[in-house]
């Protein structure tokens, strides 16, 4: 029966996203870096591999051989991964790693330190953090491809109408939004995954991230985090703390300024309701802001300043990085393992990163990228984004990368959509989140 | 208990005309055989009877008094259905009780006479030991006898059988006639049974009503339908060995009328030749007895063996002469195959004379058969 | 003698395959949720299964969660099942009705039936959808204001049965009145014989008769409205708060989001039971016809 009810939603998303296996058919030539060969990528529904899939042609071309990408929805790319890593030997050579989830498949993954070495690559082009972040224990396990931060957009215009100071903390953001609910007939404050599950349980331990906190007790390293080496005994959960309830007045109090239907908003519908003016303010992960700045229809169009995540009070910002690596399976077969790096060279290099700037995916990991006038051109974003990386404000502890962290996110989204929907209190919500997800640990084994 | 007179009736479904004029009186207490073959219109005659076709023209009265505008119910008939129409999901005794509960019946019936009526039905049908079964657990027979005591119950002026023992297999539905006429002797009941079997026919009906066309033929007391048909089709009709019908050419020959038949001359009776004048046009149809032919070597009449079967003890043959279907029984059997040449004789002395044109009986008719 | 062995060896070989079959795609996939139920079995971790004996039962006994989506369903399943049985009976005698024009509108109104749930899911999202939703907009042209037809507990759970409803009362109306097609002409005229009117042939007969169709769809749609999680994963996610948390949703994202495989065995293997037991129930009552 589990078999039954689960095969429904991922055989109908799959068929929803039919689009996204393409098999290659041409016969390539054998100029580029594939050298006529055929590589096999498993990707994830996301901007970037959606531009992939829009110029799949042109790639091709380009890289003089054939790509098979796969695209899946997140929660099934991150079963397929998990299941392909028992196979004996791995049917992709490339697969699209989230951040948060190199704790979960470390075990997984080929360390791309002696390649480096070999071939002599220079990561320093990439942001710190974007390449650091993908180091565990000295091992590199990923090449960024599409590291973005979850930031916030607001409308300049708007702002400037009411004479309304940017929204930098959390206390300007409700007193902005506020304002504008009030003045405005048609325009929200703003915009947030708010959707019970996954997109509120997002959203939960971002915000906690504002007041400096993290979901799980890890070791404090000045303002952030030590998250190269997470112990059992750093496992317990912190939900139930001053934080946390921080963290739960203020999504209660956003709720107060936010569009209606807000209880079932998620990353699509957020990002759409502002570019078509329904609120003035929206969290966003960094490259989608392709959807409205590239679209000559939408009033935010131009009118859209970045910061990072607002903080609360006394806490620096920090907003969450997430987003896509590059990553080869360690069950490769070890004859393609030379081909596999030479695609993801080819992929993350800043001709390819450029290109797909061009097609709706506006995130650049490379500041070299960063400074070409058609990049910022079509995407503002990146520019204030390089700005964000270069003053340390990108961080990915909010979501640490244990195998727990996708029930932290279901427990945390399902309690706290009681909360905002008025079936518990917070300090019911939180105690309860905590009291689940300490038993979760335990069963674990942890502690 | 009814008398029922239909007058003038006529039906059409769209273009096609089912009955147009048709008469009919049932005398009250008797029991109709309505027969003829498929599509000849008695049982769409037995449901303008019943009440469940109501558009025709014409008009039906129940004791004289006209129906038309009654419904099914309201006439008070009992009917039961060729293919039983019991109520599934009920039992026996559901579907006996059920037509004493609707609600015409209402206030007529207390729960005790209810029962003791259905006792009643259930001992005169035999079925009491399956008062308490499923429909589904019953036999053709049984559920038959389920139909007809549901039919019976509520005392109907007129019953009306459409094909009960058709179904049945033949024992069963030797045994289901007596019991019908049974019954009918019991209750006294007016019936109209509709059948196409004509044994079944001959054997229960008080009046015998032969149809064919949307028309009757003839509607007479049953033996004299056998032995004085009014029509050629009657005629042919009846009978274990339908009588032999033939339309010939009339001759004469050294002074003496009869008919040209293979060629040869066969002469009529004098009582025939005085009916025999009245046809026009020089040719008249006749009807034979099986047992006016007789094969013989040395017969006048040659025809070719078209069908051949056996029977307790004696052999059907059916012969083509001249065109036309002749029908013999023997008593000895010899072995003949299908094109085989026989001769035969013919005696005329049985013979009944119609109007070749309109089938109807050229009288005077020579005496009553036996 | 011989002959009755090789008889006896045929039919086995014969009948061989379709066992195998059946034990392989029917009867394993149990068995093997129920020994998955028996572990700590979290593909998330890289520790391997651990033994866990009745532990993920005993949970589900203490999980708050775990009851109200079995509450959810049964509300789910008895508000989508009446209203598409009130429906699709209305229409089933609407269409057996030989009016021109109905046979086209029969054939039509079978096209939601034959739509993707996960599709119709999205479609109903986007019609509801406070901020983009045309629902809301023509409630507007009657002066009525927005609706949070997804983020109030009481309206979100209509709307995912009206979701249901939309698509699955054709099929009820199609069973319904191919019942109706199939009854017996004579038993009605031996009812109207019978003296009875229209109202009470209808009560007395029609309905009884049609027993056995109602019931056989009462079980299937009860079945697939226990099953129901497209609707829900499309519509609310299970919001606001758990009120449209149906069972298989729960399951869902506990065994293929947080990945405890274990946990979701066990109320899989609840979840079948509980089918079984229900299915039951109604299989005998079709079985048994005197019942009436």
């Amino acid at each position: 029966m589990t078999r039954r009810t689960s095969a429904a939603p991922r055989g109908a998303l799959t068929g929803i996203l039919l689009a996204g296996s393409i098999l290659a058919g041409s016969a390539a030539s054998a100029e580029g870096p594939l050298e006529g060969r055929s590589i096999r990528i498993l990707g994830i529904g996301d901007p970037v591999f959606q531009v992939m899939q829009k110029i799949h042609g042109q790639m091709e071309e380009m890289g003089g051989g054939s790509i098979q990408l796969d695209v899946r929805p997140f929660d099934v790319l991150h079963q397929q991964v998990l299941l392909n890593a028992q196979n004996d030997v791995s049917n992709y050579d490339i697969i699209a790693v989230d951040l948060p989830q190199f704790g979960e498949y470390m075990p997984y993954l080929t360390d791309f330190g002696p390649m480096i070495e070999a071939s002599g690559y220079d990561g320093s082009d990439f942001h710190e953090v974007a390449w650091t972040g993908a180091q565990f224990g000295g091992r590199q396990l990923g090449i960024p491809l599409q590291p973005h931060p979850e930031i916030l957009a607001y409308r300049k215009d708007v702002f400037e109408e009411y004479g309304l100071e940017p929204p930098t903390t959390h206390e300007a953001l409700l007193h902005a939004a506020q304002v504008i609910s009030e003045k405005s007939d048609d325009m929200s404050g703003v915009c947030w995954n708010a959707a019970r599950g996954t997109a509120l349980g997002q959203t939960f331990i971002t915000v906690m991230g504002d007041f400096g906190a993290a979901p799980i007790d890890m070791e404090k390293q000045g303002d952030d985090f030590e998250m190269g080496d997470i112990k059992p005994e750093n496992m317990h959960p912190t939900i139930d703390t001053e934080a946390g309830k921080a963290t739960a007045d203020y999504l209660l109090a956003m709720e107060e300024v936010s569009p209606p239907g807000i209880l079932n908003m998620a990353w699509d519908e957020r990002v759409r309701v502002y570019a078509n003016g329904g609120c003035a303010m929206t969290y966003i992960w960094a490259g989608r802001s392709a959807i409205f700045e590239q679209d000559d229809q939408s009033p935010a169009k131009g009118n859209t300043a970045y910061l990072p995540h607002p903080s609360g009070p006394g806490a620096p910002p920090r907003s969450t990085l997430g987003g896509w690596y590059l990553a080869i399976p360690a069950n490769i077969d070890p004859e393609r393992k030379e081909l596999a790096w030479e695609a993801i060279q080819w992929l993350s290099s800043p001709e390819m990163i450029e290109l797909y700037t061009q097609h709706g995916n506006c995130v650049s990991p490379r500041r070299s990228v960063s400074q070409l006038e058609n990049v910022q051109a079509a995407c503002p974003v990146i520019p204030a984004v390089d700005r964000m990386a270069e003053a340390g404000e990108l961080a990915g502890w909010q979501r640490p990368p244990v195998p727990e962290i996708q029930k932290i996110v279901d427990v945390l989204g399902a309690e706290m959509h009681q909360m905002l929907s008025g079936d518990k209190s917070a300090e019911d919500a939180l105690e309860s989140s905590q009291r689940l997800l300490d038993r979760e640990m335990r069963k674990a084994g942890y502690y | 208990m009814a008398r029922i007179s239909v007058e003038g009736l006529s039906k059409s479904f769209g273009a096609y005309r089912v009955f147009e004029d048709l008469d009919l009186a049932i005398p009250k207490g008797s029991y109709v055989c309505l027969l003829g073959p498929s599509g000849c219109g008695k049982s769409t005659l037995m449901r303008m009877i019943a009440g469940l076709d109501t558009e025709h023209g014409g008009h039906i009265r129940f004791d004289g008094k006209p129906v038309e505008h009654l419904t099914a119910a309201q006439r008070d008939v009992g009917m039961a259905f060729q293919n039983y129409a019991l109520y599934p999901h009920l039992t026996v005794e559901g579907n006996l009780r059920f037509p004493m509960k609707a609600p015409l019946q209402k206030g007529r019936w207390s729960a005790a006479q209810m029962t003791e009526r259905v006792g009643e039905v259930a001992d005169l049908l035999q079925i009491r030991p399956l008062l308490g079964r499923a429909i589904n657990q019953l036999s053709g027979g049984q559920q038959q006898r389920v139909s007809l005591g549901r039919a019976l119950v509520r005392h109907p002026k007129v019953l009306l059988l459409d094909e009960p023992v058709t179904h049945l297999d033949a024992r069963l539905r030797y045994a289901m006639r007596s019991e019908l006429k049974r019954i009918h002797k019991v209750m006294g009941t007016t019936t109209v049974h509709v059948t196409h079997d004509q044994g079944e026919a001959l054997a229960m009906a008080d009046l015998l009503v032969i149809m064919r066309g949307g028309r009757i033929e003839q509607a007479a007391p049953a033996m004299e339908v056998y032995s004085d048909p009014a029509t050629a089709f009657v005629a042919g009709f009846l009978g274990a060995v339908p009588r032999t019908v033939l339309t010939l050419p009339l001759s004469e020959r050294d002074g003496t009328a009869g008919l040209r038949l293979g060629g040869q001359h066969v002469p009529l009776p004098p009582a025939l030749v005085a009916a025999a004048r009245q046809a026009g046009g020089g040719t008249v149809t006749i009807a034979l007895p099986a047992s006016a032919f007789a094969v013989d070597p040395d017969g006048p009449v040659e025809g070719t063996v078209a069908a051949h079967e056996m029977i307790e003890g004696a052999q059907r043959l059916v012969l083509q002469a001249d065109g036309q279907r002749v029908n013999i029984q023997r008593s000895e059997t010899a072995p003949v195959a299908n094109g085989d040449r026989l001769r035969f004789r013919v005696d005329a002395s049985e013979g009944l004379l119609f109007d070749a044109a309109t089938g109807d009986r050229l009288r005077p008719p020579l005496r009553r058969a036996a | 003698m011989s002959r009755n062995r090789e008889a006896k060896r045929a039919a086995i070989v014969l009948v061989s395959p379709a066992m195998l079959l059946l034990f392989a795609l029917n009867i394993f996939p149990v068995l093997y949720a129920v020994y998955i139920s028996l572990h700590h079995w979290s593909l998330a971790s890289p520790n391997p299964p651990r033994f866990a004996g009745l532990f993920n039962y005993q949970e589900l006994w203490y999980d708050g969660r775990f009851s109200n989506s079995l509450g959810v369903s049964a509300t789910f399943i008895a508000l989508a099942v009446l209203i598409e049985l009130a429906l699709g009976f209305g229409l089933a005698f609407l269409f057996n009705r030989k009016l021109r024009g109905l046979e086209t509108l029969r054939k039509l109104s079978l096209l939601p039936v034959m739509a993707m749930p996960l599709v119709v899911g999205l479609v109903w999202f986007y019609m509801l959808n406070q901020n983009f939703g045309v629902t809301n907009w023509v409630l507007s042209l009657f002066g009525i204001g927005a609706q949070p037809f997804l983020t109030d507990g009481t309206l979100a759970m209509l709307s995912v049965v009206l979701a249901d409803v939309w698509q699955w009362t054709p099929f009820v109306m199609l069973v319904i009145f191919a019942a109706l097609q199939s009854l017996p002409e004579y038993v009605f005229e031996a009812a109207r014989m019978d003296g009875l009117t229209e109202r009470e042939i209808f009560r007395r007969i029609t309905l009884p008769l049609l027993r056995p169709a109602i019931l056989v769809v009462l079980v299937i749609r009860a079945i697939d409205a226990f099953r129901m999680i497209e609707l829900v994963f499309m519509m609310t996610k299970g919001g606001p708060g758990g009120s449209t948390e149906v069972l298989p949703w729960y399951i869902y994202t506990t065994g293929f989001l947080s990945l405890d495989l274990g946990y979701a065995a066990a109320m899989a293997v609840v979840m079948i039971v509980l089918v079984t037991l229900g299915a039951q129930v109604f299989v005998r009552k079709i079985a048994d016809p005197g019942a009436a």
